[in-house]
């Protein structure tokens, strides 16, 4: 009876699963396999028929000057991001933590920006440099004050800033999540041993904290690679291509007025490989420290 | 009772959700973001579905819209209707491909003035969109500001128009608004220049494309192009590379600059902004006018899908016989601001006289993507938006090299 139950539990939990199962293998496994097929071919997005073509695509990809400068540009954005992530995200975690009045409403503050669109959010900012920032400017007697969007040294920050803005929330809310996992009795120990806010900061929470790191690192770097919709909204990889993400770049590649679609897939693929590699690196590096594994 | 009562509702709902949505609307995919076009577009519906109440044409404008088209063609989701630009080879790739109805046979085609035809017709001879409006880049200017400035004479050359800008300068106003944040624009405003300033560009362009020479062999038209544009810029109002097209024709229309280099397709828009507004237009010039040409090409061509439905094309059909009256065609383009391409409509608005004259002598060109991929053209595009920030013309000329090199991967 017993064994019976329990294959039923079983079978339950698998009907319930299969939906779910056959879209993501259907709308994701089936549509990597598709694009690893297609960045193996000519196909440009337009003809009706094409060729296979072996390894060609990624052999023009190697040799592509515009290919690397946005391979460069993108892992800059997302090393920053990372950066950036960690350190305002557990700076505004510890701060929000320690409120001790009106913690809620604090946080829902700074949540506040996760809720909106991330494309209204860049098209609000695009106003605020271009419209708002010069008004500022010529408050305080600054005159002339540019769109940091219009300079090639400004705009991957710009876009950048607009990118932190909006999604620090989450990693925040991670790390105040992490945080309140750490024993109060750890701190009142450190406290009697006579150690400092820093110590305490540096021996008790920052350990504590490795874990919660190392998925917001892995989560924001990914972010950061595959990032997209900031910089198309805002500059659309522009000027003169200093905020030509990868990502904006397949997607031009496969849709632009000139369709390359299989290069395009060459290049996801790439991307798909370097991301891969990164994740098992950083999640194999960071699991080796950390409180959990001391 | 009740549930029986409540089952036959139920069934009656579907029934009539059913049948509302049977009245299948037939999407119109127009490529123009600009406010004006797609206010033309809407009037002249709108009088259509007067005579044809039973069909139901809807537009569907979206942003990026050459590049929305072409995903949705990759997914054979094509529009029944949609508007395209048959002189660029993206679209000659799509009749190469087979996605496009040839229009040859329709009596509305007489209808459009022959060169035109002529200008949009395909490798084969055939006709596949109906050439609605013409475009041209162009100077627009503001005659109230030139009269205050006390300038008499329009530009016919390049030394001209710096002589204009310094007076301009000399009495505090601003010649020129920039919208460069877009490369697309300071595209527009290089290809003008450029095919001005030297009129063999696009075929030594091309030339180039096709692996048997490079601009560094021939750098110095392309310096004096850079140059141009450079110096152009130094009369504009600032932070333009940070400047959306939308604010740069805001700014020309409410009077902060007194010219704005953009194509008749901002025409409308601009006198939307301000209807008030006394705006003119004169070619871009070269260093002699006679040999200048005005860049113009067909702006607004309707085609038809080959995967439509029989009624589709139908539809379409009797859209472009209507459209293409004289009297519809004269209403959109009153609306849009662009001339139209249909025999029996007027663009006689003085203030545009130089351009009409321009185009009249002949001496005209069509735009890069005639005759190079518009992959080329938006990595050109991408140097000389680098070449307005750096100022480095010798990085430019690199750049042009390099760019060429990067399209044809």
């Amino acid at each position: 009876m017993r064994k019976k139950g329990f294959n039923m539990d079983r079978a339950s939990f698998f009907i319930i699963t299969l939906p779910a199962l056959l879209l993501y293998s259907f709308f994701y496994i089936y549509s990597v396999i598709l694009g690893f097929y297609y960045s193996m071919t000519d196909w440009d997005g337009l003809a009706r028929s094409f060729n296979f073509i072996g390894l060609d695509n990624f052999k023009k990809l190697l040799g592509n000057k515009a290919f690397f400068s946005s391979v460069t540009i993108t892992f800059r954005y997302a090393l920053l991001m990372v950066v950036f992530t960690i350190v305002l995200g557990v700076l505004l975690a510890v701060s929000l933590n320690s409120v001790k009045r009106f913690k809620t409403f604090f946080k829902s503050v700074f949540f506040f920006p996760a809720m909106i669109s991330s494309v209204a959010i860049a098209l609000i900012w695009d106003q605020v440099f271009i419209r708002a920032l010069p008004a500022l400017g010529n408050m305080f007697g600054v005159e002339n004050i540019a769109s940091p969007l219009g300079n090639k040294q400004t705009a991957l920050y710009a876009v950048l800033f607009v990118n932190m803005w909006q999604s620090l929330a989450m990693p925040t809310v991670i790390f105040i999540a992490g945080l309140q996992s750490i024993p109060d009795e750890l701190y009142e120990s450190a406290l009697i041993d006579g150690a400092s806010m820093f110590d305490q900061f540096r021996f008790v929470t920052l350990p504590y904290l490795v874990p919660t790191i190392t998925v917001n690192a892995i989560l924001t770097l990914k972010s950061g690679i595959t990032s997209f919709d900031y910089a198309k909204a805002l500059t659309n990889g522009g000027p003169a291509r200093s905020t030509m993400l990868v990502g904006i770049k397949i997607y031009i590649d496969a849709f632009g007025e000139t369709p390359k679609f299989s290069i395009a897939n060459a290049e996801s693929v790439m991307l798909f490989v370097v991301i891969a590699v990164l994740s098992i690196v950083q999640i194999s590096i960071s699991s080796r420290s950390g409180v959990n594994n001391t | 009772m009740k549930k029986v009562f409540a089952l036959v509702l139920t069934l009656c709902l579907l029934v009539l959700t059913a049948s509302a949505s049977s009245a299948e609307k037939i999407e119109f995919f127009q490529q123009k973001m600009e406010e004006a076009p797609q206010r033309a577009y809407a009037e002249v519906l709108t009088k259509f579905n007067e005579e044809y109440p039973d069909i139901e044409i809807e537009i569907n404008t979206v942003p990026d819209a050459g590049t929305v088209l072409m995903q949705r063609i990759a997914i054979s989701d094509i529009p029944p209707i949609f508007s395209d630009y048959p002189t660029q080879t993206q679209f000659k790739e799509k009749v190469n491909n087979g996605y496009i109805e040839c229009l040859e046979g329709n009596e509305f085609l007489s209808r459009v003035n022959p060169g035109m035809i002529e200008l949009g017709k395909h490798y084969d001879g055939q006709t596949y969109a109906l050439p609605l409006s013409q475009n041209y880049m162009a100077i627009f200017y503001n005659l109230d500001i030139f009269a205050e400035a006390g300038i008499e004479e329009l530009p016919k050359t390049w030394d001209e128009l710096i002589a204009v800008c310094d007076q301009l300068v000399s009495l505090g106003i601003t010649p020129f608004s920039f919208g460069d944040k877009d490369a697309g624009r300071v595209g527009h405003c290089f290809q003008a220049l450029s095919q001005a300033t030297y009129p063999g560009v696009v075929d030594y362009v091309v030339s180039v494309v096709n692996g048997e020479t490079s601009i560094a062999d021939n750098a110095e038209p392309f310096r004096k192009i850079g140059e141009r544009m450079l110096k152009l810029h130094e009369y504009a109002l600032p932070d333009y590379m940070g400047t959306a097209d939308t604010v740069m024709w805001e700014n020309f229309a409410t009077g902060k600059a007194a010219m704005c280099i953009t194509g008749s397709y901002a025409r409308g828009t601009i006198m939307i902004s301000n209807p008030d507004l006394n705006l003119g237009a004169f070619p871009i010039p070269g260093d002699v006018y006679d040999e200048s040409p005005l860049l113009t090409g067909i702006d607004a061509a309707l085609c038809i899908s080959a995967s439509a439905t029989d009624e589709e094309k139908d539809a379409g059909l009797k859209f472009f016989e209507f459209i293409s009256r004289p009297e519809n065609a004269q209403l959109w383009s009153d609306i849009d601001g662009a001339p139209s391409c249909i025999l029996g409509t007027t663009y006689s608005d003085p203030r545009v006289a130089p351009i009409i004259e321009k185009a009249a002598t002949g001496v005209v060109c069509d735009w890069y993507a005639s005759k190079v991929t518009t992959q080329v053209t938006s990595e050109i595009y991408q140097v000389v938006q680098g070449l307005l920030l750096d100022g480095d013309l010798d990085a430019y000329i690199d750049g042009l090299d390099e760019a060429i090199e990067n399209a044809a991967l």
